[in-house]
């Protein structure tokens, strides 16, 4: 069928653009599945290798012949509690700083000042925290490797995670809402207690919800500021579940891991697996929370 | 809804739990810090002496001889385990630090053995050697030049620099010059954390040679009969040869306190030193003190 | 009245808390250069510069009667390898994927793929550390026939792809920031979808794309736990693609733990920290400086 019989065929110059189109679509497609197919055959790979030692006692059992056997109650509990305290001590100040930033503070010099700390603050390597955590909590701030220095380290690591979510939270929130209020009167405190924090308040969520999957697969933060590999955990009573006081140094999952994949001689393999497994879980679940909050957020929006 | 619930009955639990946990735990704590050459036992002592005793909470952790030292110092540390002895400036700054004297104890002899992959050929090697392998300016570098049936070159895995493992060795093989300087160590070493590590990495690298200490022997790797100079009778390492000093490259493995031990740390010190917890340091592969 | 003058002082508590909350996101970034810089000054007199730049010879616990060495050439080439390596994979892997997401996925696979990428994110550096160790460094000993399978090569794949997520999401907001006018003017004009993305959507999002690029550069440079695990521990200038090596912040983290505090060797790792912190800093600030200017841009092209 040659182009002159039928006027709207493609010319070959078009025929040229669409293939490479094709081609670049190819190309990107399944540079898009790198990123897909290595999390999910790592993912699998961890979950195969665990298989054999997975069961309840994992979650449940305290870790015996020095984390060759038995579970892994004792730092799963000790990284619940780091999270918690981190992020007790993370949200409010999060929160405070984004409804500065967003409801009280004018476009200038500050907002940018504070706006490129935060940024920085992003930025700042992990073993720098710990180095801070190290320098400011334990040793000046005299709280000794414990459970508070390392949560506030993890806190000063959180902040811009939560400043960035409740600031996205907060701006969403249509200015009309606002100005209503205000003509009635209110105060501005008074509106942002009424009107914007409750509908921001899924979305601050999810950002408090990033902060604590990030304090709970953080290793270096931690090596320096409080985390041991081994402490005793009772084996029952309610001192099982409250076994580290906050000036305590404590047990966590991420140390867990370092110290049973590297410095435990005769190791069955499974058993480090096994601790990446349940810390993976932990964190991929808590995230899927998060972002399962924001989609209904997105969909059950007001405006 | 759901999801606020379950974060807000878990702040809730995390504040009561944080808040409540000094009560519930009253007993009094011991802590163990240094060599990663003592961990395992030192961890053992802490399982076993817990059950033992109803009243003492050990917690044991690694990090090097050198971090236990420098807790003593410090003094955020009870017990420093170091395979290592102290060194005279350490012994000052505790001195000055903490106003008191340093006690030192011995728990345990270990060997430094120098392991190799099963299928490397090599069965001995003596510290001539060594020497030329590890210290700085040492020209051996292939494997065909220390045994006929292998070639490549020689992957060194060792300990980090904090270690007592690393110390030690460092002053028996690498030596001094003719002018009385200490050698340091060559680089491109790989100065791994652990000393486990060290045996892991051998058992799947072919080429590799490392050091560490006896205890860390596995089926997986084996270890070499070590000699003074080439051709000499070349020695295993073994309780045997430890104890006699037949073996070279022998240390003993020590637990640190600073001034007059309290009753319960005596008791854990004397504890260390009994059948029950000599036979924990003999079941990680060392030999016993007596 | 009273009430409300009890009410108004509650209020002006709670606004006093959220105006230092705003201000305590610079208060860290300060405490950090300042606790990091007080422990590391010290040292400094003692310190050859012109040493730590050019000599890879780090000896900081010498032996006896021997001067303590800080030549850190070594782990630094340690960190720029790795991190090149981790590049090389994650900046086209990233854009290509990010190109893939935005313009030519259909809405199902968008989601998937964002929702992976998020989770892919997730991963604690400990696990990838874990993964590089136990599941990539065997593989790559396998198929190069390395002596070790932690090496610079297993270092830098698991870089590649702790930064793709990063790039991919980045610059993925950057691509979606250029307005429909642009794209609805180049179709107009007879482009093709992929002279769409290459002659148009780049040259437009070039800030964005680069402060993507950026931001997953310091992540790389800053990562601890991964390097720590995957990268061999060898202080040397590798010579090979399968070379173990060493970086500045796995040297950190190693030596760290064990180095008296106040001793020389502790202030030393101050110094390397120090530096790490302006170099991440750095790259922050800037990729910051790149990303004010599409919201800037945008403005202006939306005007």
């Amino acid at each position: 069928m040659s182009a002159a019989s039928n006027p709207f065929a493609p010319s070959l110059h078009e025929l040229n653009k669409e293939r490479i189109t094709r081609r670049g679509r190819i190309i990107t497609g399944l540079l898009a599945l790198c990123l897909a197919v290595p999390v999910v055959l790592l993912l699998a790979v961890i979950f195969v290798e665990a298989m054999p030692v997975i069961s309840l006692e994992l979650i449940w059992g305290n870790a015996t012949d020095k984390g060759r056997g038995g579970g892994l109650w004792g730092p799963l509990i000790g990284t619940f509690y780091l999270v918690i305290t981190s992020v007790l001590i993370v949200s409010p100040l999060g929160v405070g700083a984004a409804i500065y930033l967003n409801e009280y503070a004018r476009e200038g010099t500050a907002t940018r000042i504070i706006g490129l700390a935060v940024t920085s603050l992003a930025g700042v390597p992990s073993i720098v925290h710990a180095l801070f955590g190290l320098g400011a909590f334990v040793l000046f701030a005299g709280m000794g490797a414990s459970v508070q220095a390392a949560a506030c380290t993890i806190a000063v690591m959180n902040l811009p995670v939560v400043i960035a979510a409740s600031r996205e939270a907060l701006g969403a929130v249509p200015r009309s809402f606002r100005e209503a209020c205000w003509n009635l009167g209110a105060s501005r405190w008074q509106t942002i207690r009424t009107v914007v924090l409750p509908n921001a308040w899924s979305g601050i969520l999810t950002g408090v919800i990033l902060a604590v999957s990030r304090a709970a697969g953080e290793a270096a933060p931690i090596l320096f500021t409080g985390a041991v590999f081994f402490k005793h955990v009772p084996d029952s009573g309610l001192a099982r579940l409250l076994p580290y006081a906050l000036d305590d140094t404590f047990m966590a999952m991420a140390m867990h891991l370092l110290v049973i994949s590297t410095q435990v001689s005769n190791m069955p393999p499974e058993r480090p697996f096994a601790a990446a497994f349940v810390l993976v879980a932990l964190v991929l679940l808590i995230n899927a929370a998060a972002i399962r909050m924001r989609m209904k957020l997105r969909n059950n929006r007001k405006w | 809804m759901v999801i606020r619930r379950v974060v807000v009955a878990t702040l809730v639990a995390g504040i009561s739990g944080a808040a409540c946990a000094p009560e519930v735990t009253p007993r009094l704590s011991i802590t163990m810090k240094g060599s990663d050459t003592l961990v395992q036992v030192a961890t053992g002592w802490a399982e076993v002496y817990r059950a033992a005793t109803d009243t003492v909470d050990v917690s044991a952790s690694g990090g090097g001889s050198g971090t236990g030292i420098a807790g003593l110092i410090d003094g955020t540390v009870d017990v420093a385990t170091s395979s290592r002895e102290m060194k005279g400036e350490e012994r000052e700054s505790i001195r000055a630090k903490r106003g008191a004297e340093v006690h030192e104890h011995v728990v345990g002899l270990d060997a430094l053995a120098i392991f190799v992959h099963p299928s490397n050929p090599i069965e001995h090697i003596s510290l001539a050697e060594l020497q030329r392998i590890w210290a700085e300016g040492g020209d051996l570098r292939d494997w065909s030049a220390l045994t006929p049936g292998k070639s490549g070159k020689i992957v060194l895995l060792g300990r980090q620099n904090s270690s007592g493992t690393y110390d030690h060795f460092r002053e028996v093989v690498c030596g001094k010059t003719a002018e009385g300087v200490h050698r340091e160590f060559r680089g491109g070493v790989s100065e791994l954390n652990g000393s486990s590590e060290v045996v892991e990495k051998i058992a799947k690298a072919p080429q590799a040679l490392g050091y560490t200490g006896m205890g860390f022997n596995t089926p997986r790797v084996k270890w070499l009969a070590v000699s003074i100079r080439p051709g000499e009778p070349a020695v295993t390492p073994s309780i045997e040869s430890v104890n006699s000093g037949a073996y070279p490259i022998a240390r003993k493995l020590y637990l640190y306190t600073v001034g007059e031990p309290t009753p319960e740390l005596r008791a854990l010190l004397d504890w260390t030193l009994s059948p029950a917890g000599q036979a924990i340091v003999a079941q990680e592969g060392y030999v016993p003190a007596s | 009245m009273s009430s409300s003058a009890g009410k108004r002082l509650g209020e002006r508590a709670i606004e006093a808390f959220i105006t230092f909350s705003g201000w305590s996101s610079i208060l860290c970034m300060l405490a950090i250069f300042v606790f990091v810089l007080r422990e590391a000054l010290p040292v400094v007199p003692k310190i050859d510069f012109v040493e730590l730049f050019t000599s890879t010879r780090w000896i900081p616990a010498p032996a006896k009667g021997n001067p303590a060495h800080y030549g850190a050439l070594g782990l630094i080439t340690g960190t720029l390898t790795t991190t090149l390596l981790g590049m090389a994979l994650a900046v086209p892997a990233g854009l290509g994927a990010a190109v893939y997401v935005a313009e030519f996925a259909s809405a199902r696979a968008r989601e998937t793929l964002k929702v992976l990428i998020e989770l892919l994110a997730a991963i604690p550096s400990i696990v990838w550390g874990f993964i590089g160790l136990m599941v990539i460094g065997p593989v790559v000993a396998r198929v190069t026939g390395a002596p070790l399978g932690t090496n610079l090569l297993t270092g830098g794949l698991i870089l590649g792809l702790m930064s793709v997520p990063v790039i991919a999401s980045i610059a993925e907001d950057a691509l979606r920031a250029v307005p429909d006018t642009y794209r609805e003017a180049a179709l107009a004009l007879g482009a093709s979808p992929w002279e769409l993305v290459t002659r148009v959507l780049f040259p437009a999002a070039k800030k964005g794309l680069l402060a993507a690029c950026l931001l997953g550069l310091g992540r790389a440079v800053g990562e601890t736990m991964a390097v720590l695990l995957a990268t061999g521990h060898a202080n040397q200038i590798p010579t090979s693609l399968v070379d173990p090596v060493r970086t500045l912040t796995a040297a950190i983290a190693a030596e760290l733990g064990e180095a008296p505090k106040g001793s020389d060797h502790y202030r030393a790792l101050f110094v390397l920290g120090a530096l790490l912190l302006l170099l991440t800093v750095a790259i922050n600030v800037t990729a910051d400086i790149f990303v004010r200017g599409i919201r800037t841009d945008g403005a202006k092209r939306a005007r």
